[in-house]
C-alpha cells in the first residue's frame, strides 16, 4: 500500500515536474505544452498545424531533454524515400573482411521523432512513417525491427502552404491520438521570446525522468478509475459527432460529413486520465473530457461542403455537441 | 469511507437542492392558476360566474396544494445529488468514489481519501446557491394582481353576476334552513318515522341537486314549488287507508285470511301461528302467484304515489318471478305492515314537520323572489340592461293529477321598458289545472318591479300559450303610443266549456272521430290597452285566492301601476 500509496504521488510529482520544466523554457503555448505531455504520457501522437517559426520544433527538443528521450527530427520532402526514415541495409565488411548486410537504422529508431512538415512527403513514405506510428515496428528486408520504448512522433504541417503538399488522407490522421493547432504567440509572449532568444544566455535543460519513468506513468495512468456517468458522458460526446445519430445537435447533421470513430472515445479517455493525473487528481472529470475533445476529435470530424462554404471548422462542431450533451441527463 | 459516509456528507445539500425543487414547482404552479385565474376573470367580463374571486381563491389554492403535494413525490436522486455536488469544484471526486466504492484497488483508495479530505473541508451546502428565475416570482403576481383587479371592473355582466351570486346565496341559505328544519324533526315531533323522515331527506336531495342546476331565480322558485309539490305529496299519503286496503285484501282469500284477521285483531300468536301457516301453504307455486296477484291488485287500489304500493308491487313482481321463496314473501308482507303501521303512528307529526318545512319554503322562496329587488335597490339597477331582454315568464304545467301548475319568470325593464311575457302549461287528464306566475324586473332608473300570480284554468284551458310585448315609451315620457297587437287568449281564469269528440267505435276495433274545435278556441289579436284590465282584475282575483308572498303582491302592483 505504501509503495503503491508512493507510486502514485511519484506519478503526480513527475508529471508535474515535467510540465513545469518545460513551461519554463517555453514562452507561453501552455495549453500547447500541456496537451503534447498529455498526449505522450498516453502513449499517443501529436500532429501540430501551425505556421512555420512557432517553436514546434523547440517544443519537441526541450520535451525530449525534460523526458531524458532520444529525439530525433526528419525533415519531409517530396523527395524523401521510406528507407531514409526507416533505415536500410548497407554492405559492410567484417572482421574477416568478408562483404555482408548490416541493417542501418533510420532516424525514425529514436523516442522522439519530430516529422517535420509531413504533408510534404509522397504517400508512399507517409505510409512507412505511418506503419511506424501504429505498429511501433519497422520491418526492412522481411526482418523487423522494435522501435525503442517509449515511442513517440511529433508530426507538424502548415495549413498554408497546400501547393505540392500530400495532404494525409482520413484513415492515417486517424493514428494521431491529437491534433492541435498551434497560435501565434501574443505581444507580450513575442516579447519574452525574443528576450529569451536574442541573447547569448545559454540555458540548461534539467531532466526531470527518463524512459523507465514514463512508461511507468503510461502504465499508472491507466489505472486512474473513471466514474459511470463521466464515461458516459465521454461516450456521448463521441456519438453525438455522428450526424446519422438522432442525439447529435442540428450543427452536426447540418454540416458533418463523418463523425469520429470509436478511436476517438478511446483518445478521450487515454487523455483524460493523464489531464486528471497533471491536475493532482486520482479520477477524471466532465471538465478532463471537455478539455481533451477538442484535440481528440477535431482531426476526426470530417466536414462536408456546406461547412467549408459557411466557414465551420471542427472546433465550433465540438463547441456546439459539449454545448448540447448535458454533463447528466 | 464508506457509502454512508458520503449520504451523509451529502444530507444539507439533498435537503437544500429538495427545497429549490418544491420552490419551482410551486412557482411554476402559481404562474398556471395565475394564468387561469386571468382566464376566469376575462371571462366573468362576458359571462356570468358567480363568486369569481372565490373560485380564482380556490384555483389558485388548489394548484398551489397539489404542487406541494406533487413535489413531495420528487425527491432528488442521489446520483444526481451527488453531481451537483462534484459540480461545486469537486470534479467528480464524489461520483467516482461513489462507483468504485467497493474497488480494493490502492489508486481506488487513494481516490476515496482524496474525496474525504475534500468533502471535510468543503460545505456543500453554504456552496450551492438556490437559483430560481426571477421572472417565476413576477409573472404569477401580476397575473394575480390583474385577475383580482379585472373582477371590479364592471363587465357586461356584472348586474347578473350580482344577482346571481345572491341568488345561490339564497339558495344555500334555504338549503340550510330546510336542512335544520328536518333535522330538528326528531325533537319537535318525536312520534315522526325513520322512514318518514328518510322521506324528508329525499325532499331535501332533490332540492340540493335542482338547485344545483338552477342558473336563475325562476330555476330556483321552480326548484321549491317542486320541493312544495313533493312535499304535498307526501302529506297526503294515507298510510292507515293503505293498510286497511291490504288488509281487506288479505282478508279476501282463505289461504290469508288468517293472517288478516291476526292482523286486526293485533294478537301476536295469532299472527305467528298464521304467518307458519302461511309459510307452508306457500310452499306451492300457484299459492304463490295468487299472493303475488292479491298483492299487486291491493297495490293498484291503492293511491297513486303510495310508498306502500310501490313496494308491494316490488314485492308481488319479485314473488312472481320466483325471486322469493313462500317464507320470505311473508315476512316481506309482514315487514311492510309494521313498517306502514310505524307511519300511521308518527303520520300525525309528520304531517306537522311538512307543514314547518312548507313554512320554511314560503320564506326561502319570498327571499328569492326578492332577490333581484335588493340588488336593484342596492344600486346596482343603474346599470339595468339593455332594454331588449323584456319580461319574460313561462308557465308549465304538472302532472296531470295535480293539474297544471306554472309560474312566471324575471325579466329586465329596460330603457325602452320593452317587456314581454310568455307562458306554457299542458293539459292535464282530470281537466283541472292551475298555473302560478311570477316576473321581477329591473329598471335603468334602479327601480324595479316584480309580480307573482296563480291562478286556476279550467279543462279547456290546459293549454296555454301567450305573448305580450309593451310598446316603445321613453322613462318619463306622458305620450301614449300604439302598443303592439297581443295575443288574448279566450276564457283566461274562467270556467270552460266540456268538450266532446263526437264519433263511433267500429266492430274491427279502430275508431274513426271527427275533429272537432280544441278546447282552446283561438284568440284574437287586440289592442294592449283592452285588455290590460282583464289582466290586472285577473292578477288581484287570482293574489286573494292564492297564498302567496306579500313582497310579489307589491311587485305585481307596481308592474299594473307602471302599465297604466
Amino acid at each position: 500500500m505504501q509503495n503503491e500509496n508512493s507510486r502514485f504521488e511519484k506519478v503526480l510529482e513527475t508529471v508535474s515536474k515535467i510540465e513545469a520544466e518545460v513551461s519554463r523554457h517555453m514562452i507561453g503555448q501552455r495549453d500547447i505544452i500541456r496537451q503534447v505531455i498529455i498526449c505522450m504520457l498516453a502513449g499517443g501522437n501529436v500532429l501540430l498545424e501551425g505556421m512555420p517559426g512557432l517553436g514546434k520544433t523547440r517544443l519537441v527538443n526541450i520535451l525530449g531533454k525534460v523526458m531524458g528521450l532520444e529525439f530525433s527530427r526528419i525533415q519531409f520532402t517530396p523527395d524523401l524515400m521510406p528507407a531514409d526514415v526507416t533505415g536500410t541495409n548497407i554492405i559492410d565488411r567484417n572482421e574477416s573482411s568478408e562483404g555482408m548486410f548490416r541493417f542501418q537504422p533510420g532516424p525514425i529508431f529514436s523516442n522522439i521523432v519530430l516529422a517535420d512538415e509531413i504533408n510534404r512527403a509522397t504517400p508512399k513514405t507517409q505510409s512507412a512513417m505511418l506503419q511506424a506510428m501504429q505498429e511501433k515496428t519497422v520491418t526492412v528486408a522481411n526482418t523487423t525491427y522494435k522501435l525503442p520504448e517509449p515511442f513517440f512522433v511529433l508530426a507538424t504541417q502548415n495549413p498554408i502552404e497546400m501547393e505540392g503538399t500530400y495532404p494525409l488522407p482520413e484513415a492515417q490522421m486517424d493514428r494521431f491520438l491529437f491534433k492541435l493547432n498551434v497560435p501565434s504567440p501574443g505581444f507580450d509572449e513575442l516579447k519574452d521570446i525574443i528576450k529569451l532568444t536574442t541573447t547569448n544566455t545559454e540555458e540548461t535543460v534539467e531532466t526531470v525522468t527518463n524512459a523507465d519513468e514514463v512508461i511507468m506513468i503510461q502504465k499508472a495512468a491507466k489505472e486512474i478509475p473513471i466514474a459511470e456517468p463521466v464515461l458516459d458522458y465521454a461516450v456521448r460526446i463521441v456519438v453525438a459527432t455522428r450526424p446519422d445519430d438522432d442525439s447529435s445537435p442540428e450543427m452536426v447533421k447540418k454540416y458533418v460529413r463523418y463523425g469520429s470513430s470509436p478511436r476517438g472515445a478511446q483518445a478521450i479517455i487515454s487523455t483524460a486520465r493523464i489531464r486528471a493525473l497533471l491536475c493532482g487528481r486520482y479520477n477524471v472529470s466532465f471538465e478532463d473530457i471537455q478539455t481533451v475533445a477538442y484535440p481528440s476529435l477535431r482531426h476526426r470530424i470530417f466536414l462536408n461542403f456546406d461547412a467549408v462554404s459557411d466557414n465551420i471548422t471542427p472546433d465550433m462542431i465540438i463547441d456546439g455537441i459539449i454545448k448540447d450533451v448535458k454533463t447528466f441527463p | 469511507m464508506d457509502r454512508k459516509d458520503i449520504l451523509k456528507a451529502l444530507r444539507p445539500l439533498k435537503a437544500k437542492i429538495y427545497l429549490e425543487r418544491t420552490v419551482k414547482i410551486i412557482l411554476s404552479a402559481s404562474v398556471v392558476s395565475g394564468l387561469i385565474a386571468l382566464a376566469m376573470a376575462l371571462v366573468s367580463m362576458f359571462a356570468v360566474i358567480p363568486f369569481v374571486r372565490y373560485k380564482m381563491l380556490a384555483v389558485i389554492l388548489s394548484c398551489l396544494a397539489l404542487a406541494f403535494i406533487a413535489s413531495l413525490f420528487f425527491v432528488p436522486d442521489t446520483v444526481k445529488v451527488i453531481l451537483t455536488a462534484d459540480s461545486l469544484g469537486l470534479n467528480e471526486r464524489i461520483i467516482t468514489a461513489w462507483y468504485f466504492i467497493d474497488d480494493p484497488s490502492e489508486v481506488a483508495e487513494l481516490q476515496r481519501q482524496d474525496t474525504k479530505r475534500i468533502l471535510d473541508s468543503t460545505n456543500l451546502a453554504s456552496e450551492y446557491k438556490i437559483k430560481t428565475d426571477r421572472k417565476l416570482y413576477i409573472i404569477p403576481v401580476f397575473f394575480i394582481a390583474a385577475a383580482f383587479l379585472l373582477t371590479f371592473i364592471p363587465g357586461r355582466v356584472s348586474g347578473e353576476t350580482r344577482i346571481r351570486e345572491s341568488l345561490e346565496k339564497q339558495m344555500k341559505q334555504a338549503e340550510k334552513a330546510i336542512e335544520k328544519e328536518i333535522e330538528s324533526q326528531k325533537q319537535k315531533n318525536p312520534e315522526i318515522s325513520d322512514e318518514q323522515l328518510r322521506q324528508l331527506k329525499e325532499a331535501l336531495e332533490k332540492l340540493k341537486e335542482e338547485f344545483r342546476k338552477a342558473k336563475t331565480e325562476e330555476d330556483a322558485l321552480k326548484a321549491l314549488a317542486q320541493m312544495g309539490n313533493r312535499l304535498e305529496k307526501l302529506k297526503e299519503q294515507v298510510p292507515l287507508k293503505d293498510l286497511n286496503i291490504l288488509e281487506n285484501a288479505l282478508n279476501s282469500t282463505a289461504l290469508t285470511k288468517d293472517m288478516a284477521d291476526a292482523l286486526k285483531n293485533k294478537d301476536e300468536a295469532a299472527l305467528q301461528e298464521a304467518k307458519e301457516s302461511l309459510s307452508g301453504e306457500l310452499e306451492n307455486e300457484e299459492n304463490i302467484r295468487e299472493i303475488s296477484e292479491l298483492l299487486q291488485q291491493a297495490a293498484m287500489n291503492m293511491a297513486d304515489g303510495s310508498m306502500l304500493a310501490e313496494a308491494l308491487q316490488n314485492l308481488a313482481s319479485r314473488a312472481a318471478a320466483g325471486d322469493l321463496s313462500g317464507k320470505e314473501l311473508v315476512q316481506g308482507i309482514l315487514d311492510l305492515i309494521r313498517e306502514t303501521e310505524e307511519n300511521i303512528t308518527g303520520q300525525e307529526d309528520f304531517e306537522k314537520a311538512v307543514e314547518d318545512l312548507a313554512g320554511i319554503l314560503g320564506e326561502a322562496r319570498k327571499a328569492i323572489a326578492s332577490v333581484d329587488q335588493r340588488i336593484a335597490s342596492s344600486g346596482t339597477g343603474k346599470q339595468g340592461q339593455a332594454g331588449n331582454n323584456g319580461n319574460t315568464g313561462n308557465a308549465s304545467g304538472g302532472d296531470g293529477k295535480s293539474g297544471g301548475r306554472g309560474k312566471g319568470g324575471s325579466g329586465n325593464q329596460g330603457e325602452n321598458q320593452d317587456e314581454s311575457g310568455e307562458g306554457s302549461g299542458n293539459e292535464n287528464q282530470d281537466g283541472n289545472g292551475s298555473g302560478n306566475g311570477g316576473g321581477t324586473g329591473n329598471s335603468t332608473q334602479g327601480r324595479s318591479s316584480g309580480g307573482a300570480g296563480e291562478g286556476s284554468t279550467n279543462t279547456d284551458s290546459g293549454y296555454y300559450e301567450g305573448r305580450q310585448s309593451g310598446g316603445t315609451r321613453t322613462p318619463g315620457e306622458k305620450k301614449e303610443e300604439e302598443y303592439r297587437m297581443i295575443y288574448v287568449p279566450e276564457r283566461l281564469g274562467g270556467s270552460g266549456n266540456e268538450s266532446t269528440l263526437p264519433g263511433h267505435r267500429l266492430d274491427s276495433g279502430s275508431s274513426t272521430y271527427t275533429e272537432s274545435a280544441g278546447p282552446v278556441q283561438k284568440g284574437e289579436m287586440v289592442p294592449y290597452r283592452e285588455v290590460l284590465s282583464i289582466y290586472r282584475e285577473e292578477a288581484v282575483r287570482t293574489m286573494d285566492r292564492m297564498d302567496i308572498p306579500p313582497g310579489m303582491k307589491e311587485l305585481v302592483k307596481s308592474y299594473f301601476s307602471s302599465l297604466e
